[in-house]
């Protein structure tokens, strides 16, 4: 690095002016060798495209021809001493460059700008990148207690479309999924269900509409035998309750009746 | 062994109604309306003896006796049809009387089939066979008035019922207290699975 200070003006014609920098200013010498040597450069590239700058060129040529020899020979040999110079002086100077000054004339926007990222993410396989990591550690530091106490649960539900949620979904089959049986048995709803009813009176009346049914099976079936016809081929019921085709055998699980017609006790008994 | 009746029952609701059902429901009918006429008459009676120091026999002797015995058991039947397709006995057994394709019956027919039920015990008592033997278990005053007796009550909600009172602990019935070796819920569930 140049500068004023150590002597070198930047100006050019500026450094003979310079107090205590006695001899040839650098610069001014510089500048008139590179104009020479451009002048001069001129006048050759003129002088040998002239048919005399050709013939002189051939006849050098063939003059220094075995110079040429012996300096292509030199030149082998010194290669790997200069290889040698460069390995050792490189990190020297490596060391002695100021990266953040050189970088902080670089332009790193102009440059990303001309890199094709595209092309860069086409060639990384970003499955085995994702196979090579650990996610369950990952997860592992992550602490969700945190997150969701940055959450605003409230402003996130109302963006939620509820109605449009709700209108999507099959409650029928929703409700059909619901194990009723085992939610009266192992929730307050089955006490509820207790306590609302009669108690002894609902339970006999119970037993007796189900030992009827049972008794008039047994007679249906001793019946179906006596005239020998299939108890199960039998129509079970009017079609308009069970159905125009159905069966005694096609309907394990036949449909109920209307629940508000049903008889059920508390209601209709008086 | 009580959950399995309770299915039997629920897969049933809406499909002909059995002979031993029918029968009970018809006895129960019979008694009730033959008591009430009977409480009924002698309340008259006494009324009228109150009244006009007379004494009058209405018992079911006379034919006055018996042909206001028919009129009020054929109100009886027909009025309770034509409401609701249940009279007391068929409440409390938990059938009904349907159309033959098992809509509700109107006046008319409600009507019609009360005429028509003597007819099956006319016939020596043949009428009633078909409720055993037939398809559709199907009377005969069910074939002249278009009817039929289907299950009807509410077979669901009594299983819950049972459930529920099965899963209470406190249910002396079903011994589910912890530890006293009855069927608790845990039992049922196993029983039921």
């Amino acid at each position: 690095m140049v500068d004023g200070a150590d002597g070198v003006n930047a100006e050019p014609g500026a450094g003979d002016d310079e107090p205590g920098q006695p001899g040839i200013p650098v610069e001014w010498a510089v500048d008139t060798a590179l104009g020479a040597a451009s002048a001069a450069s001129r006048v050759a590239v003129a002088f040998s495209r002239s048919t005399p700058g050709r013939l002189l060129s051939d006849a050098a040529k063939a003059v220094a021809a075995p110079l040429t020899r012996e300096g292509h020979e030199v030149r082998d040999r010194a290669a790997p001493a200069a290889q040698e110079v460069l390995s050792t002086v490189t990190p020297e100077v490596v060391g002695a460059i100021d990266l953040n000054v050189v970088l902080s004339a670089i332009d790193l926007n102009a440059l990303l700008a001309d890199v094709d990222i595209a092309a860069i993410l086409d060639k990384v396989d970003v499955d085995e990148i994702v196979a090579r990591v650990d996610v369950e550690q990952v997860v592992g530091r992550v602490d969700i207690d945190a997150i969701v106490a940055r959450v605003d649960i409230a402003s996130l539900l109302d963006r939620v479309d509820i109605e449009a949620i709700l209108d999507r979904i099959d409650l029928n089959e929703l409700v059909s999924r619901i194990d009723v049986d085992r939610l009266i048995q192992e929730t307050e709803l089955g006490a509820i269900i207790a306590s609302s009813t009669t108690g002894v009176a609902s339970e006999a009346l119970d037993a007796v509409r189900r030992q009827g049914v049972s008794l008039d099976n047994v007679v249906a079936r001793v019946a179906a035998r006596v005239v020998r016809r299939d108890p199960d081929a039998l129509p079970a019921g009017p079609p308009l309750l069970v159905g125009s085709q159905a069966t005694a055998g096609e309907l394990p699980a036949g449909e109920p009746v209307e629940a508000s017609d049903a008889d059920s006790p508390g209601k209709d008994v008086p | 062994m009580r959950r399995a009746g309770h299915e039997q029952a629920i897969s049933q609701q809406g499909h002909y109604a059995g002979a031993v059902s029918r029968l009970a429901a018809f006895v129960i009918d019979q008694t009730v309306a033959t008591t009430a006429y009977s409480i009924g008459t002698a309340v008259i009676a006494w009324t009228i003896s109150l009244v006009t120091s007379q004494e009058i026999d209405l018992t079911l002797t006379g034919l006055l006796s018996v042909l206001g015995y028919g009129i009020w058991l054929f109100l009886y039947y027909a009025y309770p049809w034509a409401m609701s397709g249940k009279t007391l006995g068929m409440t409390l057994l938990g059938i009904r009387v349907v159309t033959r394709e098992g809509a509700r019956i109107n006046g008319r027919t409600a009507a019609l089939r009360t005429v028509a039920l003597p007819l099956s015990f006319l016939t020596l008592g043949i009428g009633f066979l078909p409720i055993i033997f037939g398809r559709e278990r199907r009377a005969l005053h069910d074939a002249i008035a278009n009817t039929a007796v289907v299950y009807a009550w509410d077979a669901q909600g009594a299983r819950w019922r049972f459930l529920a009172r099965s899963g209470d602990p406190t249910d002396p019935a079903e011994g589910a207290l912890p530890g006293a070796g009855g069927a608790g819920p845990a039992d049922a569930r196993a029983a039921n699975s």
